[in-house]
């Protein structure tokens, strides 16, 4: 799913404590991540990290095809062929992947984004060969059944009805990525529209299965307690009688067209308080503008000392709640801050203090006080978020997926250390300007009358 | 590790001849079983200690050396259910606040100093705990500790912050108020709690809110951040010797206090009711099915939790199959066991689109029945049990999964051991337990239903599925904290009206407004409820007089009670022990107004109890002999308790009584409660329903060891016996527990009784 407020995940980080007062020094630089890679003669790419600690292992398995492969009059159908995944192979009846995960023990899902779809387990570190067999078993022979896909049709429809549609800001994501991109599939949300859902087949069904979910495409990451040695030969013994894909997985994806102007909209909602958005497009997770613009969130947003919590929730009691971040992904895709706005004030004040936001970071740049904060935070990010062997399945595949390099999941830290001040101001010279901009105002219904 | 990075030679070549079948196709995947584990790996739980300070203050340390991070996580056994009488949110507002200033700093020092060291600390309450979690880098450790004891221990509670606070909480709730998930959850809570805290959310509502002062603050804080009031635990990468030395260095110096008890209401029995919420642009509907249950410290929790997590858990999970799986009527259906200190419920949820709404609650209420009338399968249950044991692992694997289990045992006071035996506790419940607390705790026909949605539209369905009897309220209407679920609805009348209090808009509309004279101070405290006291219709309403007017009427009338001698009933009574129900034949004999005779008729051990004017013997197989001091006790109560001595001697003057105001009940105003105070076993309480017949009778009681608990008396199947109406079904209940069932058979009225029956036995 799309989630409006999510960050990009596999970010590093860098603590240096120049102006401290000696609390963060090399000590609480983290551990590298400890792991093994390999691609086995179909395609498929194999990570291995084996961590003792407590006697579980975590699978992932990231194909690489999310809402952006989906083509125009299909939207949500990458989302809802995740739903499809548990629906029986040669050797699993329907639903019994989970049911099978669960009777040992573990958990298991799967959710889909614009770049990825990413189905997991953690189980008992025993039943190791159990998630390989059930994960390969799927990308190789997945059953598709008429009445099944209608009906998990119906659950992906109630799907959106409950995190969309039936609660009060669940479609702001929505509506900012739909007046934001002309082009580029960003534009749909994840999970589709009703119409198209409907209107998707159960032939859409096999031939999104065939081009999309083959070896070469997809990256088996296993976090935990196991022997890698064995372990691979698990993952060989079983993902290796995948075969190899009969075509090349398409990557042809219109690109978005630099705006010309700014873009304003206003729009109405069912939602109790007026929302107001500032969006302008930025470029790609990996880029080297992304690593500042990374830092620009944590100056706007991270904790209560944040300049957008400080200044428009704090001091002026304008929003509710107002976050300024950069979302970002595969592609070139927004950096965005929205305001909730306060009874008794409006989006006009609210508009003119984001835009004042983003003009300041251009015009006073960020303080070199301010700069280490946000890397002191990162550091915290980088370490709380390496605790679990999820949360390091998580860097290395995306690392492995996104940037095609395992090795950003580690090497991304110095580029954050040396972040300047110089560096922050430039990206926001670089992506803050009016004719990037778009600026929309989500009215409550009824109050334009 | 042998190495690392970019595939290595060894890998390579192991892949080349190491039996790699590349390149096969799918048609030719082989049909076959999944393969069986490796060697299990043993499960340990890591070590932590747990030590108490001199103070009383309770602190945890769990030792994690992998990442350089060190949390802080405290708890003070103060939440919600602490909130003063109509100021919910107080315990919330109190946690909002702890970070936004301190007698030293300001609220922006104090983000400024957790921000920059790349820590991080949140406050928050729930209804039993308050919480105050930080993290820090191994290195700001003690900066860290310095920050937390700070605003634990010396919040300002500055005016301009508690302003601030309380206008970013009141814009949350009014999008909250719009949120059916949310609208949905709360009013079940309500459903089920009653006017008990549990009831209540814990949020406040704006009403509260603005009610709430700095006192009300400084007060809860004063009173229950207390060290010996609260459990620290300090998780990750340090030294337990330092962890301890740091909590005695910050908190050692801090007196203990004396805690002061709350006392709450009553949780409601379990009635059958529907409310729905309606709120006509919903594209779903989101639906809440719910009861009373137990608390988390309870014996039957395991058993419990693991019946919940058949009807709707990992692991199992009959909902999701019936309802996703092979109806596709939802993205998600569960069954939660809500165990708390004082409480617990359980409660079902899904949401689905309009147009299935009856079919999704219908099969939602099946399940409780069938939970409660049939027998799990084996199958059902050892999945539910694989999943909650072996899962136990994936339970322990960050430092704070570990701190979270023992902060769990510390603040339910369970024994410890129960972290190393949990999983051998989960094999040990078998399908016979499931099935004796599914039937003990599931009421189907009485539970509370919430439908949140787009009312108009499902209506019709709901009717055609069996559910024809609920309450609709607009969603803008909805107010937890009034008894009717309603806000007072014509405010332009009220502020029309030119003295807002109860008198005049009480008269106005000819209707003595519900507990006016019974709680004057209560309604002239809130005229916006005084305002909805004139506009509400209810024939039952009344005070104390009219309302044992009544009950007397309803009993068979103040002729008959008066003239009312004796009663002799042949009943079964159904005891529930540890080893299961034992039911006997049993005859008693009342002779109004003070004695009576129990004859238990069990073959082979016959029993016998006299009650005579205070004096009281018992006789069994060995013989007869005077009851001890409790036996004793028991009897004279159980007469002091008696339905129709209690409506007389309040009628005569000869008891207090007091009407019980709506907001203690937790009732609608169809159920009406009196209050009498007995000279010897203090207050009892009877609960009417709208035909004005007892349905519950709540008292002090004693357990076996003579400690006080609740009892309770849940009375149904009333029929009229010589104009007389009387129960044929009682349930008796201690702390929350039926301990006996009673149905009476034959019931005689007014037959002369010999004295002989009441005199020792021989």
């Amino acid at each position: 799913m799309r989630i409006a407020l999510r960050l990009a995940i596999g970010l590093c980080v860098c603590a240096v404590a120049a102006l401290s007062i000696g609390p963060l020094q090399a000590a609480v630089r983290p551990p590298k991540l400890q792991y093994e890679v390999a691609t086995l003669p179909n395609g498929l790419r194999v990570i291995l990290s084996e961590d003792h600690s407590t006697p579980i292992v975590h699978v992932s398995v990231w194909y690489h095809v999310g809402s952006k492969n989906e083509r125009s009059g299909r939207t949500g159908f990458a989302h809802l062929f995740e739903h499809m995944m548990f629906k029986g192979s040669r050797n699993v009846e329907s639903e019994m992947h989970t049911s099978m995960i669960s009777s040992v023990g573990g958990r298991s899902n799967a959710y889909t984004t614009e770049d990825v779809t990413v189905f997991w387990q953690t189980l008992p570190a025993q039943y190791l060969p159990l998630a390989i067999w059930l994960e390969a078993d799927r990308m190789a022979t997945l059953r598709v059944d008429e009445a099944a896909f209608r009906r998990e049709r119906e659950v992906v429809q109630e799907e959106r009805r409950m995190r969309i549609e039936n609660q009060p800001y669940g479609r702001l994501s929505e509506i900012i990525y739909d007046h934001a991109f002309v082009a580029h599939p960003y534009k749909h949300p994840t999970i589709g529209t009703m119409a198209d859902l409907e209107s998707a087949s159960i032939a859409d069904v096999r031939d999104f299965h065939n081009t999309y979910y083959v070896p070469e495409n997809a990256t088996v990451t296993v976090v935990g307690d196991f022997d890698t040695a064995q372990a691979l030969q698990t993952v060989t013994q079983y993902f290796g009688r995948v075969p190899r894909a009969a075509r090349r997985v398409p990557r042809d994806i219109p690109a978005e067209p630099p705006m010309a102007a700014e873009r304003r909209a206003v729009v109405e909602e069912a939602w109790p308080l007026p929302a107001v958005v500032v969006a302008y497009h930025v470029t790609y997770d990996g880029h080297p503008d992304s690593y500042p613009l990374h830092i620009t969130s944590k100056i706007l947003s991270d904790g209560q000392s944040a300049r957008i919590s400080r200044e428009l929730i704090y001091n002026q009691r304008l929003c509710l709640s107002a976050f300024g971040s950069g979302n970002i992904t595969e592609h070139p895709n927004l950096f965005f801050a929205v305001c909730i706005v306060q009874p008794g004030r409006t989006p006009a004040e609210a508009e003119k203090a984001l835009i004042a936001e983003f003009e300041k970071l251009k015009t006073e740049g960020v303080s070199t006080h301010e700069l280490q904060r946000a890397q002191n935070q990162f550091a915290r990010d980088y370490i709380l978020g390496r605790e679990s062997n999820e949360d390091k399945a998580l860097h290395l595949a995306h690392a492995a997926v996104i940037h095609n390099d395992v090795t950003t999941a580690d090497g991304e830290f110095d580029i954050f250390m040396k972040t300047s001040v110089a560096d922050v101001q430039r990206v926001a010279h670089t992506y803050f300007n009016q004719s990037n901009r778009l600026v929309m105002h989500v009215l409550p219904k009824g109050a334009r009358r | 590790m042998r190495f690392s990075g970019r595939l290595c030679v060894s890998v390579a070549l192991w892949l080349v001849f190491g039996g790699v079948i590349a390149g096969a196709q799918s048609a030719t995947w082989p049909s076959e079983r999944p393969p069986g584990p490796l060697a299990a790996r043993e499960v340990r739980f890591p070590p932590y200690e747990v030590r108490t300070l001199r103070n009383g203050l309770q602190v945890i340390t769990v030792l994690h050396h992998e990442q350089p991070a060190v949390s802080m996580r405290l708890l003070v056994r103060a939440g919600s259910v602490q909130d003063p009488a109509k100021k919910s949110g107080v315990a919330g507002l109190v946690a909002s606040l702890l970070d936004q200033g301190t007698a030293t700093k300001s609220a922006e020092q104090i983000a400024d100093e957790i921000d920059f060291i790349g820590g991080a600390l949140g406050t928050g309450s729930g209804s039993d705990l308050t919480f105050i979690n930080s993290v820090v880098m191994k290195d700001s450790f003690n900066v860290g500790m310095n920050l937390l004891a700070d605003v634990v221990r010396n919040p300002a509670f500055a005016p301009a912050e508690i302003e601030r606070q309380k206008e970013q909480k009141i814009s949350s709730l009014q999008v909250s108020s719009n949120d059916p998930d949310y609208v949905a959850s709360v009013l079940l809570d309500r459903l089920v709690y009653g006017f008990h805290p549990y009831g209540l959310p814990n949020s406040g509502t704006p009403e509260t809110l603005a009610a709430i002062t700095r006192a009300d603050l400084q007060e809860f804080h004063s009173r229950y951040f207390v060290p010996n009031n609260m459990i620290l635990a300090i998780v990750g990468d340090v030294m337990s010797d330092e962890a301890f030395a740091a909590a005695e260095r910050v908190f050692g110096g801090w007196p203990r206090g004396e805690v002061p008890a709350v006392t709450v209401v009553d949780p409601p029995q379990p009635t059958r009711r529907v409310v729905i919420v309606d709120k006509p642009d919903s594209v779903q509907t989101e639906i809440r099915v719910g009861q009373l249950a137990i608390p988390r410290k309870h014996l039957d929790y395991m058993a419990w939790d693991l019946a919940v997590k058949i009807l709707g858990g990992e692991g199992a999970n009959r909902l999701h199959r019936v309802l996703r799986s092979e109806r596709g009527l939802t993205y998600g259906a569960q069954a939660e066991t809500e165990a708390r200190k004082q409480a617990g419920h359980v409660v079902a949820e899904t949401d689905t689109r309009t147009e299935t709404t009856g079919e999704a609650l219908r099969l939602i209420v099946d399940e409780f029945s069938r939970l409660q009338r049939e027998r799990v399968f084996e199958r059902e249950l050892s999945d539910a049990q694989a999943y909650l044991a072996g899962s136990f692992p994936l339970t322990i694997e960050t430092p704070n999964d570990i701190a979270t289990q023992v902060l769990n045992v510390v603040f339910y006071e369970l024994p410890v051991e129960e972290i190393g035996t949990f999983r051998e506790r989960v094999q040990a419940v078998r399908p016979d337990d499931i099935q004796r607390v599914a039937r003990q705790y599931i009421r189907p026909d009485r539970l509370s239903i919430v439908l949140v949605g787009d009312a108009s539209t499902f209506i019709p369905q709901l009717q055609r599925v069996g559910f024809t009897d609920f309450d609709v309220i607009p969603i803008e209407e909805l107010d937890l904290m009034s008894a009717t679920l309603r806000v007072e609805k014509p405010r332009a009348q009220a502020a029309d009206s030119p003295v807002r209090g109860p008198g005049p808009a009480a008269s106005a509309n000819g209707v003595r407004g519900p507990g006016a004279a019974a709680s004057p101070d209560h309604r002239a405290a809130d005229p916006a409820r005084a305002a909805y006291a004139g506009t509400q219709v209810n024939p039952a309403a009344g005070d104390a007089a009219d309302i044992l007017q009544s009950a007397i009427e309803a009993k068979g009338g103040l002729d008959r009670l008066r003239a009312l001698q004796a009663i002799v009933a042949d009943a079964v009574m159904e005891l529930q022990t540890p080893q299961g129900a034992v039911s006997a034949a049993t005859k008693t004999y009342i002779s109004y107004p003070d004695r009576f005779r129990l004859d238990t008729l069990v073959p082979g051990q016959e029993s016998t109890l006299v009650y005579n004017r205070g004096q009281v013997w018992m006789k069994n197989p060995l013989g007869v002999e005077d009851a001890p001091e409790v036996a004793r006790k028991d009897a004279s109560a159980s007469v002091n308790r008696d339905v129709v001595l209690l409506l007389l001697a309040a009628l005569d003057r000869r008891l207090p009584v007091r009407r019980i105001p709506e907001n203690e009940t937790g009732r609608t105003p169809a159920h009406r409660a009196l209050e009498f105070e007995t000279p010897d076993s203090g207050p009892v309480r009877l609960y009417f329903d709208s035909r004005m017949q007892v349905i519950r009778q709540s008292y002090g009681a004693r357990g076996m060891e003579g400690e006080p608990m609740r009892g309770e008396e849940i009375f149904s199947d009333y029929r009229p016996v010589e104009g007389l109406m009387l129960a044929f079904e009682a349930q008796i209940m201690r702390a929350g527990r039926v301990i006996v069932k009673r149905t009476l058979k034959n019931v005689s009225v007014n037959d002369s009784l010999a004295d002989a029956l009441f005199i020792r036995p021989q």
